[in-house]
């Protein structure tokens, strides 16, 4: 006996020899209704009837390493809880009102990689921060990826068909590179929607989104897009930022419904965007301080550029050609605006419009164009 | 009497004196037919008969200031000879069958920057290399861009509506960040790059409704973040050639494959492709390497080797797709699949060769498989 207890006791002693220097191996099946705290990989799917699914702490990880948790409706399917969770590698199925397929909870500082949610509500939703979401998927959400926090880092994650949005982060700091939203539909208020400040977003692309507002919203200040490319919406705008103190660098926005790039806001800086062959104007600026620079705006149903409101605006060395209305239109009430090394060509009605009289306080100099209107002028000296 | 008669020397020579101290300055204006060698702005429109409309010889340069030339039917509108040719700041408005908007000739090295072309059957068309192409826009023509040459270099261009929007054959030539859109009709293609060593940067092919969003054949070219969104009438991207480098290229919403390659010694790196109407990404041919690639929610196949031995498959992710996520078909051989990330597609990973044949699978993370038709085969790792 004391053989038998002597090698249960050793087995014992030798598992735990094992657990401590193996602790880096995932080791374990994850089941419904756990809360895992350590490194453990999936070995079977999962159908959980919990809420959630079950649940990583802090300081764990699960590998779904391709296993499928299917969630009960109005289920969570995976919650992130504490700080520094990791999930990866499987999908999961969520059904219902309320279902989230991966909740990113707790003091954040979650990871996410490589894991695809389809039917849930929210395929990945959260309020917490500094979380980093790569290479995952969201089909047939309400929204696909919602996050409420700042610092996230969301790289290479792809959503479609979502009937609210494909993407809402709202925070401070967070950072979206290269993902792609398409083919939102119904009355979707967006395809990739940002709502806060000092964001980065760098080479995204929206596709197809047929949301009832914008394909790529930005709302809050000190923002910096680079690199975005936004085509093929059906609402109000292809990229609209509202807010103060943004920069937009190197956009494209080409053959949407509404307006191509649509700012409203003051001190925002534009430089070497492009947006052609949108439905309203490429480019409509409403708010004061903005700086245009080095833009083409062409091939739009309405105006290259439209300035419907505000004061002490620049622009400077912009393209416009070949727009339906004016190349750039300053309404009535637009003042101080300073418009120099302008090219504006073959726009079907004016190829520059003040509807100042006399040209307001407005400043226009070194243009190239063939025809101007001011306040119902044609032709008026006061644009140079 | 004596003043009288020299009276008009003195103006001659006044004249001339101002023409010899302001040469730097343009001066007078452009007339139809005229052979500018000299530096010239427009100070009005031009309605020509002429074909060209006018020339800028090389070394003259012509600052159109605004104003329009309208071209003869089946005319050119500014034909640039001779080499270092310039012209500025204007439109062109050609018609007719034949008609060219610009034409780059002579020994190249012109410069085109802030010209519009429209109506003419083709906007802007070099047969000679080393032009600088830069803000100009061509609509309604057959072919917006027209270049054949070597060393060319065209950005920030436009160019919508053609059946070709932008056609570039030659070596080590250089687009971007051109735009392309609603290129329409049978067999033409948003941007048509044929030939090696050329580079594609940040160039977008939006709404192309034909064969190609962009199409490349050749050897050596480099693309970098490009962008073809909504090419329905067929592929986004679609390349044919060797030892192409291919990275960042989005393809999403094309009518039919994302991203097509035929060629060998290819490198695909991190590239992606979404919501196409068959394929996301398909390889024919040998020593391809496609890594850190995106294809998800294709109605095809996520990304597809099609044939060809010893290409290599490191770190691609493949979700959601209608048919297989990665697939080798029985053609392909000698192949390596690697650290594959296939979820939720019909079936995950998949290879047409019984037992994978020489194809090595490993370190995949997926939920289905099949080899040579058998679900589950264990060489899929």
């Amino acid at each position: 006996m004391r053989l038998a207890m002597g090698r249960f006791s050793f087995a014992v002693a030798a598992l735990a020899v094992v657990f401590a220097f193996d602790i880096s191996a995932a080791s374990g099946q994850v089941n419904c209704n756990d809360v895992v705290s350590t490194k453990v990989a999936m070995t079977t799917d999962l159908v959980c009837g919990g809420n959630p699914g079950f649940t990583v702490n802090g300081g764990g990880a699960v590998d779904m390493a391709g296993y499928q948790l299917t969630a009960c409706a109005g289920c969570t399917g995976v919650a992130l809880v504490g700080q520094a969770a990791q999930l990866s590698n499987g999908s999961i199925v969520g059904s219902g009102a309320g279902s989230v397929g991966v909740s990113l909870g707790g003091s954040g500082k979650h990871q996410v990689a490589h894991v695809t949610v389809t039917g849930a509500e929210t395929g990945f939703g959260g309020s917490s921060g500094s979380n980093k979401l790569k290479n995952n998927t969201a089909y047939g959400a309400s929204t696909g990826f919602s996050l409420t926090g700042d610092k996230n880092a969301l790289g290479r994650n792809h959503s479609s068909g979502s009937t609210f949005a494909n993407f809402i982060v709202i925070g401070d700091s967070n950072n979206l590179t290269e993902n792609t939203s398409a083919a939102t539909t119904g009355a979707a208020s967006g395809g990739i929607y940002v709502s806060g400040n000092a964001n980065k977003l760098n080479r995204n692309v929206s596709n197809g989104d047929q949301a009832a507002g914008s394909a790529l919203a930005v709302g809050g200040n000190e923002n910096k897009l680079n690199l975005n490319t936004v085509s093929g919406s059906a609402g109000l705008g292809g990229l609209l930022v509202f807010g103060n103190e943004n920069k937009l660098i190197k956009s494209v926005a080409v053959d949407n419904a509404g307006v191509g790039i649509g700012i409203s806001g003051n001190l925002n800086k534009l430089t070497s965007n492009a947006a052609y062959d949108n439905q309203l104007s490429g480019i409509d600026i409403a708010g004061n301080g903005n700086s245009i620079n080095a833009s083409n705006s062409s091939n739009n149903v309405e105006s290259g550029i439209n300035v419907p409101s505000g004061d002490a605006n620049s622009f400077k060395s912009n393209v416009v050609m070949h727009n339906t209305l004016h190349g750039i239109f300053l309404f009535g009430g637009v003042t101080n605006s300073s418009l120099s090394k302008t090219v504006a060509l073959e726009n079907v009605d004016d190829d520059l419009r003040d509807d100042n009289a006399n040209c307001g306080s407005n400043v226009w100099a070194m243009s190239v164009f063939r025809t101007s209107e001011v306040a119902g002028f044609p032709s008026l000296g006061c644009i140079q | 009497m004596r003043p009288t008669a020299c009276t008009p020397a003195l103006v001659v020579t006044t004249l001339a004196i101002t023409a010899v101290l302001n040469v730097g300055a343009a001066r007078a204006q452009v007339l139809c037919g005229d052979s500018v060698s000299a530096k010239v702005t427009m100070t009005t429109d031009l309605v020509c008969g002429t074909n060209p409309g006018f020339t800028v010889n090389g070394g003259g340069s012509v600052d159109m200031g605004g104003h329009r030339v309208t071209a003869c039917a089946g005319c050119t509108g500014v034909a640039l000879a001779g080499q270092g040719a310039k012209l500025s700041n204007g439109s062109v408005v050609g018609s007719g069958a034949g008609s060219i908007g610009v034409s780059l000739a002579g020994s190249g090295v012109h410069q085109v920057e802030n010209v519009a072309v429209a109506g003419a059957e083709v906007g802007f068309g070099a047969t000679s290399g080393k032009n600088k192409v830069r803000n100009c826009a061509a609509y309604g023509a057959t072919t917006g861009f027209s270049f054949t040459g070597d060393k060319n270099a065209i950005s920030r261009s436009h160019s919508s509506g053609a059946l070709n929007n932008f056609v570039i054959i030659g070596a080590n030539n250089n687009l971007t960040e051109n735009t392309s859109s609603n290129a329409t009709g049978v067999g033409g293609a948003g941007i048509r790059v044929s030939g090696n060593a050329n580079k594609l940067s940040r160039n977008t092919s939006g709404s192309d409704q034909v064969e190609y969003g962009v199409r490349i054949a050749g050897n050596g070219n480099k693309l970098l973040l490009n962008v073809v969104n909504g090419a329905t009438g067929g592929n986004g991207l679609d390349v044919a050639g060797d030892e192409n480098k291919i990275s960042k290229t989005t393809s999403a919403g094309s009518g039919d494959i994302g991203i097509n390659l035929v060629g060998g010694l290819n490198k695909l790196s991190k590239n992606a492709s979404y919501d196409s109407g068959t394929n996301g990404m398909v390889v024919n041919g040998a020593g391809n390497n496609v890594n850190a690639s995106n294809s998800s929610n294709n109605i095809g196949v996520g990304i597809g080797i099609l044939g060809g031995t010893a290409n290599s498959l490191n770190s691609n992710v493949a979700m959601a797709n209608a048919a297989e996520g990665i697939l080798l078909e029985v053609t392909a051989t000698d192949s390596s699949v690697s650290k594959s990330v296939a979820l939720d597609n019909l079936v995950d990973l998949q290879d047409d060769n019984s037992n994978c044949d020489n194809n090595v699978w490993q370190k995949s993370v997926y939920r289905t498989k099949e080899a040579g038709g058998v679900p589950g085969d264990a060489c899929i790792q």
